[in-house]
């Protein structure tokens, strides 16, 4: 059952986009983030899903696999579209009801959103299926040295992130193994009123909390003993390489920024 | 070289607690492979952790290398003399790769990343882990997961190395990869190694056996002369190895073998000269 | 019970780019009221393949059956249950199973699960507790308040008190000490020898264990049956077992370095004790 549950979704690959450093890749995201939703002007969006397509084709990830994490996101980008598509009540009426009318301005509108939603969704998924959530984590620690100033446990923060990245594998198998030893002693988790199959956890939840618990303990002396004195003095074994292709990509997504920008303020929209 | 001085150590968890350590008085030599035994309970794991300052007695004193334990400015450099490698492999591996969790001790006392990178890398290839360094822990088998321990512990160049039921949870073949390392390490590099184990097949390989009982030392000698104390053993709630009972067996059916250092190899060769002595 | 398995193979997440074949082509007779050890290195199946002995995993192709019951790959999950009543498991480490306010409302949990009354559930709890050797002043403590060795025998308990017919333990005495260790082996021979319905299945990685208490082993490797017969016919098969990088008990390792040095063909190396060893040394010595 939970060995389907693949954490965090990178796969392996040599890619132009694989290759890149990770905090290339995730200011390229905020950007992309930030500016695709700053403008409602449609060269914004087509801008937008020309860079999509061009990092898509550079990450050389086949299209199964952002399908797969894709489900929840299509119900809320369907959800999207029908909410535009009831609530907007501009241009020409197209198809008229007793109960309701749609407008052309509302196809447009969802229409519009959706496409949004979309790219923003598939732009996200290609910074985490061509980055391990190591790579992420070191980027993400180093972007955020900045706020270290402002008293952010920065070291701490993406200490804790990588600590449970060690983990979350080891206590997926450990769930595994004691929902198998309780289903061995009867229990059932699938059958019964809620109140019953809420209470049927009960006996996975205590010994797993329990076991976490120990692994603590026996982490954070095993920490002690190998001199874990916090983050002042730490050296970093993991060094991220800054390369001339991540200038580029930096560039064209300010660029993108930039021309946002200028539409916005042009067009007043 | 002393390198270890436990002086009349006594110690309990609290206050109101019963002692788990009683007057334990305890000399190290350096090189030395000294395993310690006793059944589940019986302090040895509590005892393996004053060696490197996780524990400081309520009485009596520890000397690492001549500093006292008892002395908080000493730790951070007691830590570093005194690796350890302890019972569950999963609980103790920190980094999100092999490489990562052998940098982790090095990454915590500043070591330049040069000097880094290449203490890593020797300290995987004397664990025998080439090939693993991007490995992620989950996916490795219980014996490289402590083999990665290991090279975390001997990545940080410790004078001592003390192994805390190490080989407790693992199989056979995984037993006997990482008690081959750790030979070697006390042979080649002249490490004095500190093992704690239930399994005197393991301390047989030792040049001394300490017996601990309810939180005291009741034997302290060389195995094979631990391992013929019927008594001492049944006292500390311990098997005798299989080898020494058989020839307790045979001497007492009337064949002629002298009681010292056995092993399965000398024995064999004696009942063959006896045979044909016959 | 009897337990068969016919063409079982197993498949870990298949149709993933993580599909890993664990057992295929394998094929069992199990008699009823047998001592089954199961021995392989790890990685070999055997966890794998006892899983299947009571549902928790279903086979991806073949079936197995115990006693009337079929697994196979569409066996529902209510029928499984019925099988889970008959074929009791303790993993590795059961401890880490132990979860309830106190230790006889741990070991009752399995049979009110499995429909016996809250009486019931508590006459056949203590029965369970006193044979694994846990007195009644701890039937009211907090599990996770008993030393390591007692939690490990209340889990046990909580097993033993569904009254299965066929026990599966998974190595149930991983990390325990000599002692402790020998306890346990008894207590659950103790068991098997309580009713001629019962039947155990041991996965040990302990040669010395699979030797004295079972009657039939059964080797694998690969996620394959390498090997099955009595402890004696296994383990007369030396060579066969070392290539397969598995063990022999330390009497038949002694025995047979006698006999290669020796060169003494009548040597028998098949002997499980000590007292067969001995024999065995003073008749070779001449000494009858």
């Amino acid at each position: 059952m939970l060995d389907h549950v693949i954490i965090g979704q990178y796969v392996p690959g040599k890619s132009f986009v694989h290759r890149m450093d990770p905090r290339a890749k995730l200011i390229c995201l905020m950007l992309f983030v930030v500016f695709l939703f700053i403008s409602r002007h449609p060269f914004v969006l087509i801008g937008g899903l020309i860079l999509t397509t061009t990092a898509f084709y550079y990450a050389k990830i086949p299209l199964r696999f952002y399908i797969k994490g894709m489900r929840f996101i299509v119900i809320i980008i369907l959800f999207t579209f029908i909410l535009h598509l009831f609530l907007t009540r501009e241009g020409p009426a197209i198809f008229s009801t007793p109960i309701f009318t749609i407008y052309l301005g509302g196809v447009t509108q969802g229409g519009f959103m959706a496409t949004r939603l979309l790219v923003l969704f598939i732009m996200a998924s290609l910074l985490t299926l061509t980055t391990t959530p190591v790579a992420l984590t070191d980027g993400l620690e180093t972007l955020m040295k900045p706020l270290k100033k402002l008293g952010v446990p920065t070291h701490e923060l993406a200490f804790m992130m990588s600590i449970a990245l060690r983990f979350i594998p080891t206590l997926l198998d450990e769930t595994a193994k004691i929902i198998k030893a309780q289903r061995a002693r009867g229990a059932n988790f699938t059958q019964g009123s809620l109140w019953n199959r809420l209470k049927a956890v009960i006996p996975i939840f205590i010994p797993l909390f329990v076991q976490s618990f120990k692994r603590a303990e026996d982490l954070a002396t095993a920490m002690e003993a190998r001199g874990y004195e916090g983050g002042e003095g730490r050296t970093k074994f993991r060094l991220l390489t800054w390369l001339k292709k991540d200038t580029y990509a930096v560039i064209v997504f300010a660029l993108y920024a930039l021309i946002v920008l200028i539409v916005k303020i042009g067009g007043g929209n | 070289m002393e390198i270890i001085q436990m002086n009349n150590v006594y110690f309990r968890y609290r206050p109101s607690d019963k002692l788990v350590l009683k007057n334990i008085n305890l000399t190290i030599q350096s090189g030395e492979w000294v395993s310690i035994v006793g059944h589940n309970g019986s302090g040895k794991s509590t005892l393996a952790k004053f060696m490197n300052a996780l524990f400081t007695p309520i009485e009596g004193q520890v000397l690492v290398s001549g500093l006292s334990t008892s002395n908080v400015n000493n730790h951070t450099l007691i830590r570093r003399k005194v690796a350890m490698v302890f019972q569950n492999p999963d609980n103790q591996i920190v980094g999100p790769t092999v490489e990562d969790d052998v940098a982790f001790g090095l990454e915590n006392c500043g070591v330049p990343y040069e000097e880094m990178v290449q203490r890593v890398q020797e300290s995987i290839n004397k664990m025998g882990l080439n090939g693993l360094e991007l490995s992620e822990p989950h996916r490795l088998s219980g014996g490289q997961k402590q083999r990665v321990a290991l090279a975390g512990a001997i990545s940080m160049n410790p004078k001592i190395l003390v192994l805390d039921e190490a080989t407790s949870m693992l199989d056979p073949t995984g037993r006997e990869e990482v008690i081959r390392y750790v030979q070697k390490l006390n042979r080649d590099e002249n490490m004095t190694v500190i093992t704690i184990t239930h399994d005197l097949k393991e301390a047989v390989l030792s040049d001394r056996m300490v017996v601990m009982k309810d939180g005291a030392i009741i034997g302290n000698g060389l195995p094979s002369a631990l391992l013929t104390n019927k008594d001492l053993l049944k006292q500390a709630r311990l098997r005798q190895p299989f080898i020494y009972e058989l020839v307790e067996a045979l001497t007492c059916r009337g064949v002629p073998i002298s009681v010292g250092q056995i092993s399965e190899e000398e024995l064999v060769k004696t009942l063959c000269k006896l045979q044909q002595q016959m | 019970m009897q337990i068969t398995a016919t063409d079982v193979a197993y498949t870990y997440m298949k149709d993933t780019p993580f599909e890993k074949k664990a057992l295929h082509n394998f094929n069992i007779r199990l008699k009823n009221h047998t001592y089954t050890a199961i021995i392989g290195q790890t990685g070999s199946g055997k966890s794998t393949f006892v899983q299947l002995l009571n549902g928790l995993l279903k086979p991806t192709e073949g079936e197995v059956t115990i006693g009337d019951w079929k697994i196979y790959k569409d066996t529902k999950e209510k029928e499984l249950y019925f099988i889970r009543k008959r074929v009791g498991m303790v993993f590795q480490f059961p401890e880490h199973q132990l979860f309830d306010e106190t230790v006889l409302k741990d070991v009752m949990y399995g049979p009110i699960n499995f429909g016996k009354s809250k009486k019931e559930a508590e006459e056949i709890s203590k029965e369970m507790l006193t044979l694994v050797g846990i007195e009644p002043d701890l039937y009211e403590r907090s599990p996770f308040e008993l030393s390591g060795g007692q939690m490990r025998r209340v889990a046990i308990a909580g097993v033993l008190a569904i009254e299965p017919s066929v026990l599966i333990l998974d190595e149930p005495t991983a990390g325990l000490d000599p002692q402790g260790h020998e306890g346990i082996m008894n207590i659950l021979f103790q068991w098997y020898k309580g009713s001629d319905e019962r039947s155990i299945i041991l996965v040990t990685h302990q040669m010395e264990d699979a030797s004295r208490y079972a009657e039939h082993i059964i080797v694998m490797d690969k996620g394959e049956l390498a090997m099955e017969g009595t402890p004696e016919e296994v383990f007369a098969q030396q060579k066969e077992l070392e290539a397969l990088g598995l063990g022999i008990p330390e009497t038949v390792k002694l025995l047979k370095l006698l006999k290669e040095k020796s060169g003494d063909k009548k040597i028998n190396t098949v002997k499980f004790t000590l007292g067969d060893t001995v024999e065995e040394i003073l008749s070779f010595l001449g000494k009858d």
